[in-house]
């Protein structure tokens, strides 16, 4: 109970992990569906410093949880951008509700 | 003993807001509860010793993207948006399928690398937890890491950047999905 493995940073990994995928599955609310990639990102974050915890030898791990974290800012950005452009066009947020996307 | 005490209180919560997240049908609370979940994995990650990483994913997530999002959500307004979500129902096989998973995951890590169930001799290294001294992790080290082995990807993430600052601005300039009627 007291001293913290590696399964429990990952089991709160996994717990992330699913409760993003679990949101991008079940909604069809733009935003939710953004939240939910932010949760699996943050998921992967959190394995990737862990491991990079316990491995004695090597900090890969941070440097490419940093790398993550300028990857998930960009994806965000780009996915917000295009559900702003689908508000103005569509006037709505549902993708459910976006039938035709076409020229 | 107080690391292990602060490790569960963050676990916790991070557990209640994301099942929170699940059941939520107001996006600011959602937001909000994104914001909480993200300064939690801070706070784990100051467990961990990764200062720097944690500090970034404040200023970044919370700083950046999440003001951006609430932006967005106090754009939209109340009632501007029509459209439901599916019901509850029809999500229900979904959640039975990722409760599955979950359990199936919590398991598998537990048996994997607490109790040697699988005597995989690569992973058993990990069950144990690292002194101080051995987990060397401050941005000046992470620093030197950055500029002298992962100098290529780190220029490769800043070029990756621009791109995406210069597509950003070429999206909402010209991105047209359907004529206006």
């Amino acid at each position: 109970m007291y001293d913290i493995a590696l399964s429990h940073y990952l089991i709160i990994g996994a717990f992330l992990f699913i409760i993003g995928s679990l949101l991008v599955l079940t909604r069809r609310n733009g935003i939710f569906i953004l939240i939910g990639l932010e949760l699996m990102i943050n998921a992967a974050l959190i394995n990737f410093v862990a491991f990079s915890h316990f491995d004695t030898a090597k900090k890969g791990g941070e440097v490419a949880a940093l790398f993550i974290v300028v990857l998930a800012v960009c994806a965000s950005v780009v996915g917000l951008v295009i559900l702003m452009k689908v508000y103005k066009q569509f006037h709505t947020i549902y993708v459910d509700e976006v039938r035709q996307v076409k020229e | 003993m107080i690391a292990a005490l602060t490790f569960w209180v963050l676990a916790l919560i991070v557990f209640a807001c994301g099942i929170y997240l699940v059941f939520t049908k107001n996006m600011v609370h959602a937001a909000l509860a994104l914001m909480l979940i993200l300064l939690c994995s801070a706070g784990l990650f100051l467990l961990t010793g990764a200062e720097f990483i944690a500090l970034s994913l404040i200023v970044v997530y919370v700083g950046g993207i999440l003001v951006l999002l609430l932006f967005f959500i106090f754009y939209l307004g109340k009632n501007s948006s029509t459209g439901e979500d599916k019901p509850f129902r029809k999500q229900m096989p979904s959640l039975f399928l990722m409760g599955a998973w979950l359990v199936l995951l919590c398991v598998y890590l537990i048996h994997l690398f607490d109790l040697h169930y699988f005597k995989l001799p690569a992973l058993s290294k990990y069950a144990q937890t690292p002194t101080s001294e051995q987990s060397v992790s401050n941005p000046l080290e992470l620093g030197r890491l950055i500029f002298s082995e992962y100098v290529f990807e780190f220029e490769l993430i800043g070029f990756l950047l621009l791109v995406v600052l210069v597509v950003v601005a070429w999206l909402s300039a010209h991105l047209v999905f359907k004529k206006e009627d």
